[in-house]
């Protein structure tokens, strides 16, 4: 049951976490800085998942990206761009359609448990 | 610290050229960012733990679907296409040659010669090539779904979960000293297509009705291509087995190589080569004397072989360099 249990949560967060990433995105945020800043909220996100799903993003022009190589440290800096910030929109009006409906769900489930 | 630079070659290496360095300068930033300022290997091991294995996080990388045809499947198709590429030039290279030669000698007919022995060799070419394609495919698919362990968080060699302390043996050679799986492909790939089209020939395949090759003369030499086939399978599975270009190596690489350019020689120069009867059929065919067509095939042959002989030369010359470089 684990093993099933891990990949139905994996693939129940995939979708959610383009959704935390963009969200956070308003302002241009680095990699770990991003990590950190989700981790205050108590969302865990894969370092393996993260950059990849970032450079992802940049490509289909969700964010853009730029380099800072003014610190000692140089950093790659990624922001919302004016299309991804309609996207976000969009996709989050989605999300919260979706869990009210499935709270909805879960509550009748519930229900019917009482019966 | 050596194992950061290490463990970002070990994902970047898989990902396209494009790519790399950005990738790898993020990457390295990135691990940088969580370690703390006076950091030990166990650190690094901690935070390179919570990345995971860099062919997985490669992989994520790569977006390509990786549901049927994984990493050595691609490889071997991004490797024929090389080849393809590579049989293309020659022979456009050929079709030039002989129609400058035309025009010097003044002889129209020696042009529409070239261009349709050409024609001919690219069909043949190209039934083989997609068959050896076909049935190459199949068994990396059929090694790929039977042969390797699936459970993606899994090394497929030990089936244990990725450590960090795997780095030190899946890379000690520097990447330049490495000798590239694709290339062993390629040359696995090129020894089967040449067997098969020796074979052919030998049993007097060729344009219209005629044979190409004195059929009889190939059957002589059977032996030795055998021999030939066996030992460069031997050479390509030592090299995939030692990995990277040492002495010993570049030795037995050379040694082959050449044995099989002094066979290439030998076979060229032997004046019965071709079969008379297709040289009839040339000269049928495109209305020239039998004994002024003669010779443009061994032409074509000789360029061929001479463009083949100087390929393997720049290999063995690249594989000595390689050998040369330091271990660290």
């Amino acid at each position: 049951m684990g093993d099933l249990l891990h990949s139905l949560t994996t693939e129940l967060r995939r979708g959610s976490l383009t959704l935390a990433v963009l969200s956070q995105l308003k302002t241009p945020q680095y990699g770990y800085s991003l990590v950190q800043r989700l981790d205050e909220y108590g969302m865990k996100i894969d370092q393996s998942t993260l950059y990849p799903l970032l450079r992802r993003l940049e490509k289909q022009e969700v964010v853009s990206s730029s380099w800072d190589t003014s610190e000692n440290r140089p950093r790659k800096y990624y922001v919302l761009s004016e299309y991804g910030e309609e996207i976000f929109q969009e996709l989050k009006s989605q999300w919260q359609r979706t869990t009210e409906e499935l709270n909805a769900l879960l509550r009748g489930e519930k229900n019917n448990e009482d019966d | 610290m050596k194992m950061i630079d290490k463990y970002i070659h070990e994902v970047t290496y898989r990902l396209s050229p494009k790519i790399q360095d950005d990738v790898a300068l993020e990457l390295k930033s990135s691990i940088e960012d969580m370690l703390p300022d006076d950091y030990t290997e166990d650190d690094v091991k901690e935070v390179l733990t919570e990345f995971g294995d860099p062919s997985k996080l490669a992989r994520q990388y790569r977006e390509r679907p990786s549901s049927l045809f994984g990493q050595q499947v691609y490889d071997f198709f991004i490797s024929s296409l090389k080849v393809g590429g590579f049989i293309f030039i020659v022979i456009a290279l050929v079709i030039a040659v002989t129609g400058i030669m035309a025009a010097y000698t003044g002889e129209g007919g020696l042009f529409t010669l070239a261009t349709t022995i050409s024609g001919d060799l690219i069909g043949a070419v190209l039934n083989i090539v997609a068959h050896v394609f076909f049935w190459g495919m199949l068994v990396f698919v059929f090694l790929e779904r039977i042969g390797v362990h699936r459970d993606e968080n899994s090394s497929a060699l030990t089936g244990e979960p990725w450590k960090p302390e795997d780095l030190s043996h899946s890379l000690t050679t520097p990447w330049k000293k490495s000798i590239s799986k694709a290339s062993i492909y390629l040359s696995f790939f090129w020894s089967v297509v040449l067997t098969i089209m020796y074979f052919t020939a030998a049993n007097g395949v060729g344009p219209g009705e005629t044979a190409v090759f004195n059929g009889s003369l190939l059957r002589l030499f059977t032996p030795f291509v055998i021999l030939l086939a066996a030992a460069s399978l031997g050479v390509n599975m030592y090299k995939w087995k030692v990995g990277h270009w040492n002495r010993i190596v570049v030795v037995v690489n050379a040694s082959f190589h050449f044995i099989f350019v002094v066979f290439l020689i030998l076979l060229a120069s032997r004046d019965s080569l071709f079969d008379p009867a297709f040289m009839t059929y040339l000269s049928e065919r495109f209305d020239l004397s039998t004994g002024s067509i003669e010779m443009y095939p061994y032409v074509m042959l000789w360029i061929i072989v001479l463009s083949v002989i100087s390929s393997i030369v720049y290999e063995t010359i690249l594989g000595f360099k390689k050998a040369r470089i330091k271990h660290n």
